[in-house]
C-alpha cells in the first residue's frame, strides 16, 4: 500500500491543476484579507475616523479570522470536485488503473488509496488556504484572532465537513469509467450544497430551541396583553403567524431532517455564533453556538421584542464548541465511512476496467 | 504452486458471461513455461476476454485459472491488453517511473535500459500523449515488463502499427522471449505475423479453444506440401527422402512430400543421382489456411 501512496503522491506533485489549486488557496485568502482591510478603512475613513486610530474589538477580529479561515467551505467544493474527478478520471481514461490490477494489488487497495490520496490533497488545500487567511490578516494589518486556538480545532472539523463532500467527489469519480459524469455529477453536487447550506440557515435550529421560543413567546404576549401593550386580537394575529406551523411548515419538513442528518448546516451553525459577536450579542457566548440570534431577528418582526440577554438561560438554544465539534466529526466520519464504503463495494463488484 | 511446473497458466472450464450472453464457454488451454502462446480467433470469439481473466482485470463466471508460479507477487504478470495504459500527460520515463514506484521497485538506472531496450531512450521531454501508436506501444510494453514478470499477456499489440512497428514490437517480443526467458501470451489479427512469432497455437471459436497446437505440429500438419514429377519417380523417391521430406507415391507416379526444402538443393541431388525432375508444385499451409480449415468460413483471425 505504501507503493502505492507514494506513486498517488508523487503524481499529485506533477499535477499542473493541484498546484493551480494550491496556488488558489494561497492568494484568495490574502486577497479577502486585503479586500476586508481597504473596505474597513474606507468606511471609517468615509465616517471621519482614521482606522489606524481604530482598535477593533478582539472579537470582531475573530469573527473576521473565522469568516476568512473557513470561507474554504464554500470557496473551494467548485474546484475540488473539478481537481478529484479530473484527477482519478484519468487514471480511467489512461488505463491505468487496470496497470494497478494486473501488477497485483487488491481492488480494495486501490480504491483505499486513490480516495486517501484525494482526501489527503484536499485537506492540503484547507490547510493552505487557513493558513493563508492567517497571512494575509496578519500582513493586512487587521490581526488575528484564534481564540486562545481554539479556533483551530473548529476549522479542523470544518475541514473534516468539507472532506466528506470531497468523498462524494472521489467516490462519484471512482465508479463511473468516464470522466464527464462525474464531473457534472460533482459540480451539481457542490453546488446543491453550497445552496443549500445557505437556505438551512433558516432552520438549523434544535427543534426544543423552536419550541421553548414559541412557549416564552406566548408568555410575552400574555403579559402584554395583560398590561395592555397588546390587544388580544393582535397578540393572537402573531400568535397565528408565527405558530408552529411558520417553524414546522414544509421548508422546516424538508430542511431540517437535512440539517439533522447531514453535516450540511456547519455553515450555518458556526456562523451563527460569530454573527452575533458583529452584531453585538452577549460576548460570553465566544465558546458556544448561540442558536437565538434567528430568534432575536424574527421578534423584531413579532413585537416581541427579544433580546440576546432574554435567551441567555435557555438551554436549549446554546451548545458548546465542543459538543457541536463532535456532532459534525460524528456525522463527518459518518458519510466518510458510508459513502466511501458504497463505492468500495462498487469499486471491487462492477467491471470497470 | 511448485516450481517446477512445467506451465504457467491452466485455464480449465472457464466460462464467462455477461447476462445472457456467454463469452467464453468452458475454455480449456495450457500456455506452456517459455512459450510464445498465441491465441487465435476471431473478432467475438473471446480472446480479449480470456486474457483479461488471466491478467485479473476479471473474474471469470465459472472454473479456474491456475498459474505455474506466483501470480499474486507484485509485477509478476505484466499485460497490455487493450490500449497501452500509460499516463498520456506525462514523460516516458515518468510513466515508467510511476510504474517501478506502483510495483515497489527501486528508481535506478534500469529505467533508462527499459527505455533503451524498448527504443524509446530518446524520447526526452516528449508527453506520451504526443506518441505515435507504436511508441505508445512500445511504452506500454516497457511498463508490462517492469518488475521483470514470469509472464507478458500482450492482447492485439501490433494492431494500427506500420510495417516498421511490426518487426519493431516482433523482434522486441522475441528478444523478450530469448534473452529474458519471458512466457508471452499473445493475440494477435495479422496471423502470418504472430506465426513468425508463436511457439504454440490455441484456436479460439465461439468462447471455446478448439484446438491447441505446437508451432512444429502446426508445420507437421499443414507446412509446405509438394508434388514432384518425374519420368524415374522411384529413382527420386530415396532422393527427397535423404532430405528430410516426408514422401509417399501414388499409382501415377506422382511423389507427394511434406516438409520445408531448398529447392535448389533438391536439383542438385536429383542430377548427382541422375533423376530429372520435370515439374514441382508447392502448396503451403500457413496458420491462415490452417485456421480457416479448422473454424471454417473466411479468416478473421
Amino acid at each position: 500500500m505504501g507503493n502505492l501512496f507514494k506513486c498517488e503522491f508523487k503524481r499529485l506533485t506533477k499535477s499542473v491543476f493541484f498546484w493551480i489549486i494550491t496556488g488558489f488557496c494561497v492568494l484568495w485568502p490574502i486577497l479577502t484579507a486585503v479586500f476586508y482591510h481597504a473596505i474597513l478603512t474606507l468606511t471609517f475613513t468615509e465616517s471621519g475616523l482614521g482606522f489606524e486610530e481604530i482598535e477593533l474589538p478582539k472579537e470582531v477580529i475573530m469573527y473576521l479570522t473565522w469568516m476568512i479561515a473557513i470561507s474554504f467551505i464554500t470557496e473551494l467544493p467548485k474546484f475540488s470536485a473539478l481537481f478529484t474527478c479530473l484527477h482519478l478520471g484519468r487514471e480511467y481514461t489512461d488505463g491505468i488503473v487496470r496497470n494497478k490490477v494486473i501488477a497485483g494489488h487488491s481492488r480494495t487497495r486501490i480504491y483505499l488509496v486513490y480516495s486517501l490520496t484525494m482526501l489527503a490533497a484536499n485537506a492540503f488545500f484547507c490547510v493552505v488556504y487557513i493558513l493563508s487567511a492567517i497571512f494575509g490578516l496578519w500582513i493586512s494589518g487587521l490581526g488575528f484572532n484564534l481564540n486562545g486556538g481554539e479556533m483551530f480545532i473548529r476549522l479542523g472539523v470544518g475541514i473534516v465537513v468539507f472532506l466528506s463532500m470531497v468523498t462524494i467527489f472521489s467516490t462519484l469519480a471512482l465508479i463511473f469509467r468516464k470522466r464527464a459524469l462525474p464531473i457534472i455529477l460533482s459540480i451539481i453536487i457542490a453546488m446543491i450544497s453550497s445552496t443549500t447550506a445557505l437556505v438551512i440557515g433558516y432552520f438549523n435550529m434544535p427543534a426544543k430551541a423552536v419550541n421553548d421560543y414559541i412557549d416564552m413567546r406566548s408568555e410575552r404576549y400574555e403579559e402584554m396583553v395583560d398590561h395592555g401593550m397588546l390587544s388580544q386580537k393582535i397578540a393572537d394575529k402573531y400568535e397565528e403567524d408565527y405558530d408552529k406551523n411558520h417553524y414546522l411548515g414544509i421548508g422546516w419538513k424538508i430542511f431540517h431532517p437535512v440539517y439533522v442528518i447531514t453535516p450540511i448546516g456547519f455553515e450555518s451553525d458556526y456562523q451563527a455564533a460569530t454573527t452575533g459577536i458583529l452584531f453585538g450579542a452577549d460576548l460570553e457566548y465566544t465558546d458556544e453556538i448561540d442558536f437565538s440570534d434567528d430568534f432575536v431577528s424574527y421578534s423584531y418582526q413579532d413585537m416581541s421584542m427579544f433580546e440576546h440577554k432574554d435567551f441567555k438561560r435557555v438551554k436549549s438554544m446554546h451548545m458548546s464548541y465542543s459538543e457541536l465539534n463532535l456532532i459534525y466529526l460524528a456525522k463527518s466520519f459518518f458519510y466518510i465511512i458510508l459513502i466511501g464504503g458504497w463505492g468500495l463495494f462498487i469499486f471491487r463488484k462492477k467491471n470497470l476496467f | 504452486m511448485s516450481e517446477t511446473n512445467d506451465y504457467v497458466i491452466k485455464v480449465s472450464n472457464v466460462s464467462k458471461d455477461y447476462g445472457r450472453h456467454h463469452i467464453l464457454d468452458s475454455m480449456n488451454f495450457t500456455v506452456p513455461k517459455g512459450s510464445i502462446f498465441g491465441l487465435v480467433g476471431r473478432n467475438g470469439a473471446g480472446k480479449t476476454t480470456i486474457m483479461r481473466i488471466i491478467s485479473g482485470l476479471q473474474k471469470p463466471t465459472a472454473g479456474t485459472v491456475e498459474y505455474g508460479f506466483d501470480h499474486k507477487k507484485l509485477g509478476n504478470v505484466g499485460a497490455l491488453v487493450e490500449l497501452p495504459s500509460i499516463y498520456s500527460n506525462q514523460t516516458a520515463r515518468d510513466n515508467l517511473i510511476f510504474q517501478y514506484m506502483n510495483l515497489g521497485l527501486k528508481i535506478d538506472d534500469s529505467i533508462d535500459k527499459s527505455l533503451e531496450f524498448v527504443g524509446l531512450a530518446n524520447t526526452g521531454n516528449k508527453k506520451a500523449g504526443k506518441f505515435s501508436l507504436g511508441m505508445r506501444q512500445r511504452l506500454g510494453i516497457a511498463m508490462a515488463m517492469a518488475g521483470d514478470p514470469e509472464v507478458l499477456i500482450l492482447d492485439e499489440p501490433i494492431n494500427g502499427l506500420d510495417p516498421q512497428g511490426i518487426i519493431l514490437i516482433r523482434d522486441l517480443l522475441i528478444r523478450l522471449n530469448q534473452e529474458k526467458g519471458v512466457t508471452i501470451i499473445i493475440s494477435s489479427h495479422i496471423l502470418s505475423e504472430l506465426s513468425k512469432l508463436a511457439t504454440d497455437f490455441a484456436f479460439v471459436e465461439s468462447g471455446k479453444v478448439v484446438k491447441e497446437i505446437t508451432a512444429d505440429d502446426l508445420e507437421n500438419a499443414g507446412g509446405l506440401e509438394s508434388e514432384f514429377y518425374s519420368g524415374t519417380p522411384q529413382q527420386l523417391l530415396p532422393v527427397l527422402n535423404a532430405m528430410g521430406l516426408r514422401t509417399k507415391i501414388d499409382e501415377d507416379g506422382i511423389i507427394y512430400a511434406k516438409g520445408y526444402y531448398n529447392l535448389t538443393d533438391v536439383v542438385l541431388a536429383a542430377n548427382a543421382a541422375g533423376v530429372n525432375i520435370a515439374r514441382v508444385v508447392t502448396k503451403e499451409t500457413d496458420l491462415e489456411t490452417y485456421f480457416v480449415k479448422l473454424v471454417g468460413g473466411e479468416s478473421n483471425g
